[in-house]
């Protein structure tokens, strides 16, 4: 047996996994146990559950792999402190701190915490562990692979070369030119909080129009190989400042948006900054489908995988699908930090000889849902607890408007929820969309919820559905207008939608069951969380969930909870 | 201790109620910690094995998320500042084993209720009547984790020792704090006399490629 457990974390988004003879047995992030939104610290709770999905004690493990090398970290934040002396007190002062308490140590921690030695433990580079992430769990044996986030070690942005059990980086580029980087200045120009609110703009950016392109080539020009360069006196990425960028970027931009104000897109100020966000939008697609341009004719390839923060922005790997082919991209789900660990696991477990993980089709490798004494649990909160209506009551009392969390079989990895710790609604009722912002979400106005249809009855709904793309929500596709009609609550204002493709287990019969009553097997499907609150991931947590937000009710498992004492409509 | 910590809350508050910039900042310091307890309370929820106490340690946790929201709107509405909630959190179910948990808890609440009776007044005095309902709502919920956590304890075998234990402890917490707060403060008057001395490493590092060259 061949067991290595991958970690993430310290830095944003920690996370565990573990493959034990070339099989992805767990992979689950640290939030959804400590509850603490995209949670940094070391992933205890995370390691744990993947042990115990895999039945199989931290002594049992052949190797620890951290996902980046704590040493040439410490190098970059020492070079740029240097650098920028006499203005670098702060990074000085907070980088080197958290380097000092936790960070360079973090060998030695894992394996106290862990209780092994600490010669099975070692780290790799950050952005091989986000390529082995994306090709080693993608279908294809021969691919070229682009690695994008903010920064790593020192790269952010890594192209390589997969084919089979060997990957090789071919080139790169290094801070301080990073997409990532350019993408958090915008978002917390834009007044949100950066490493999470960049969803936020890439929803904004449809409300927008790219006028301001040419201003932000100033800031991040792209050559024409395929490479980028950031204008450095824009930006501020000591790491220390919450905003990334400096008063120029205000200079070239007009001033920042106010972080907190309500948004107000008929009002010229507010569309002017969505205009920001377009235009930010655009030049970051642009870099992105040049990176991909670049990449497969270096690699030589004409199948592209891609992973880091950066491939999260799903209108961006649309972009990236229309140029190279629906067909031929795959974008590892968790693209970001917490994907990481399962490309550190998978890079150890080949070393030791383990065989290629099968293709990755489904995101669910988290702790199976357990409702094991939920029904005590729901009688002490005054709650109620009833058997789960069937499919078909189900799908009426949603298409009447009802609003469910509905949690089956094993928690996803990643930030999206893909029907097994969701919240679902109508999607033919553009009143769904509100109620489930004011019942749960608390989202701004912009922000569009997504659809789940059934794999083979997209056609008259959604232009395309990229196979390797629309079922883990990592792009966006084109509604048809027969969709931008009958799906009022699910296609965003630019006529697409993020679309999630479902071709089996409970979920796949609930769609089915809403095909057969409603105009189309759809459904508004969106995280099964309250805001800034990460997903649910126990029976405990639906049980929370129910106590702070009026919803219907939560299908756990095969039970249904919900706030009123009356049972309705369970068979 | 409690006694002198309440004497400085209580000279403190109206000169806090005064200014809607550190009042601002002293209600997001309470929305901090409020969070921080969300956290602890639902770590005890999942480790506590009575459904009962899961229960009340759930409600709890609900209060406090309530708490953290009201402090944090209002301190915006306060200073004008939004920042990001976060919070660190300590896993005291698991340091303390659930009866000290349960006495440190009705410690915690019974402070939290008379610390904010105090600043309740004073935002009253001060003519802020926003902020002190905000108080006073609250530490009607500060008062009914107290009576639960007692009523709890009360049912175990081991709650006079328990409640002798949370108070020996509460001080060592509060030492512990201040020394780290005084570590805090020797580190970074070190690392500013320090920092003049990069001064040469400045010069080379500029002289270098940048990034370097691998
Ligand atoms: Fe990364
Ligand atoms: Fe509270
Ligand atoms: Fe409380």
């Amino acid at each position: 047996m061949v067991a290595v457990l991958g970690v993430s974390g310290l830095y944003h988004d920690a996370a565990a996994a573990l493959v034990v003879d070339g099989r992805i047995v767990a992979a689950v992030q640290e939030e959804r146990l400590s509850r603490i939104k995209h949670d940094a610290s070391l992933p205890w709770r995370a390691m744990k559950a993947c042990l115990a999905e895999g039945a199989i004690a931290a002594r049992d493990l052949d190797e620890v792999i951290f996902y980046e090398q704590p040493f040439v970290k410490l190098e970059r934040i020492l070079i740029t402190t240097l650098r920028r002396f006499p203005r670098s007190f702060g990074g000085y002062l907070q980088g080197l701190k958290s380097q000092l308490r936790d960070k360079l140590w973090v060998l030695d921690r894992l394996a106290d915490g862990l209780e092994i030695s600490r010669g099975r433990i070692r780290s790799i580079d950050h952005h091989e562990s986000h390529a082995a992430s994306a090709f080693y769990a993608s279908p294809f044996r021969d691919a070229a692979v682009l690695t994008v986030d903010g920064v790593g070690e020192w790269d952010t942005t890594v192209l390589w070369r997969g084919r089979g059990e060997t990957l090789t980086r071919l080139e790169g580029l290094r801070f301080p030119h990073s997409l990532g980087l350019f993408y958090a200045a915008i978002t917390a120009y834009l007044g949100f909080e950066v490493l999470g609110g960049e969803y936020k703009v890439m929803g904004l950016a449809a409300y927008g129009r790219a006028n301001r392109v040419d201003a932000l080539s100033q800031a991040l020009r792209l050559n024409r190989d395929g490479t980028f360069e950031l204008a450095p006196h824009f930006f501020d990425a000591s790491g220390t400042s919450e905003l990334g960028f400096t008063p120029a970027l205000e200079g070239l931009l007009g001033p920042r948006r106010p972080p907190g104000r309500p948004w107000d897109l008929t009002d010229e100020t507010d569309l002017a900054y969505a205009d920001v966000a377009a235009s930010a939008q655009q030049l970051l697609e642009e870099a992105m489908g040049a990176a991909a341009r670049w990449a497969l004719e270096r690699a030589e390839c004409d199948h592209l995988c891609l992973a880091g923060g950066v491939a999260l922005n799903a209108v961006a790997n649309a972009r990236i699908a229309r140029e190279v082919g629906a067909d031929r991209v795959f974008v590892q789900p968790a693209a970001g930090d917490a994907g990481g660990a399962l490309g550190a696991a998978i890079v150890g477990a080949l070393q030791r000889g383990a065989a290629r993980p099968p293709p990755m089709t489904t995101a669910a490798l988290g702790p199976h849902v357990d409702s094991t004494g939920l029904a005590a649990l729901a009688d002490a909160l005054g709650l109620s607890v009833g058997p789960c209506p069937d499919d078909a009551t189900l799908a009426v009392q949603l298409l009447e408007g009802r609003v469910f969390g509905w949690m089956k079989g094993r928690m996803e990895f990643g930030p999206r929820a893909l029907g097994h710790r969701s919240l679902l609604a109508s999607p033919f009722d553009r009143g769904l969309r509100e109620k489930v912002n004011r019942l749960v979400k608390k989202r701004e106005p912009f922000r569009p919820l997504a659809p789940s249809v059934l794999r083979d009855a997209t056609a008259p709904w959604f232009e395309e559905a990229p196979p390797f793309l629309t079922p883990f929500m990592t792009t966006v596709v084109p509604a048809t207008a027969a969709a931008r009609q009958a799906l009022p609550a699910v296609v965003h204002h630019d006529g697409t939608a993020r679309l999630q493709t479902v071709s089996d287990g409970p979920f796949a019969g609930l769609l089915e069951a809403v095909g057969h009553i409603g105009p189309a097997p759809v459904l508004l499907n969106t995280s099964l969380n309250g805001a800034g609150e990460p997903i649910v991931a126990t029976a405990t947590d639906a049980a929370a969930f129910v106590l702070a937000h009026p919803v219907d009710g939560v299908i756990v498992g095969d039970l249904l909870l919900s706030r009123r004492r009356v049972r309705r409509g369970c068979t | 201790m409690l006694s002198l910590h309440l004497a400085l809350v209580a000279l403190w508050a109206p000169i806090v109620a005064r200014s809607p910039r550190v009042a601002g900042r002293l209600l997001r310091g309470f929305a901090r910690a409020e969070l921080g307890s969300v956290y602890t309370l639902r770590w005890a929820a999942v480790a506590t094995p009575s459904v009962e106490r899961r229960a009340s340690y759930l409600r709890h946790a609900d209060d406090e998320a309530r708490h953290a929201r009201l402090f944090d709107t209002r301190a915006a509405a306060l200073d004008g500042r939004h920042e990001p909630l976060r919070a660190d959190a300590e896993d005291l179910f698991e340091q303390l084993g659930e009866a000290r948990f349960l006495a440190f808890l009705e410690r915690a609440e019974g402070r939290g209720r008379r610390e904010f009776a105090h600043y309740a007044r004073a935002f009253e005095r001060a003519g802020d009547t926003d902020t002190a309902r905000i108080f006073r709502a609250i530490m009607v919920d500060e008062e009914r984790h107290e009576t639960y956590a007692a009523a709890l304890l009360d049912l175990t075998p081991d709650a006079a020792p328990a409640r002798r234990h949370a108070l020996r402890w509460d001080v060592w917490r509060g030492a512990r704090r201040m020394g780290t707060r005084l570590a805090d403060a020797v580190y970074a008057l070190c690392m500013a006399l320090t920092y003049p001395l990069l001064a040469p490493g400045a010069w080379w590092a500029r002289r270098r490629a940048f990034p370097p060259e691998r």
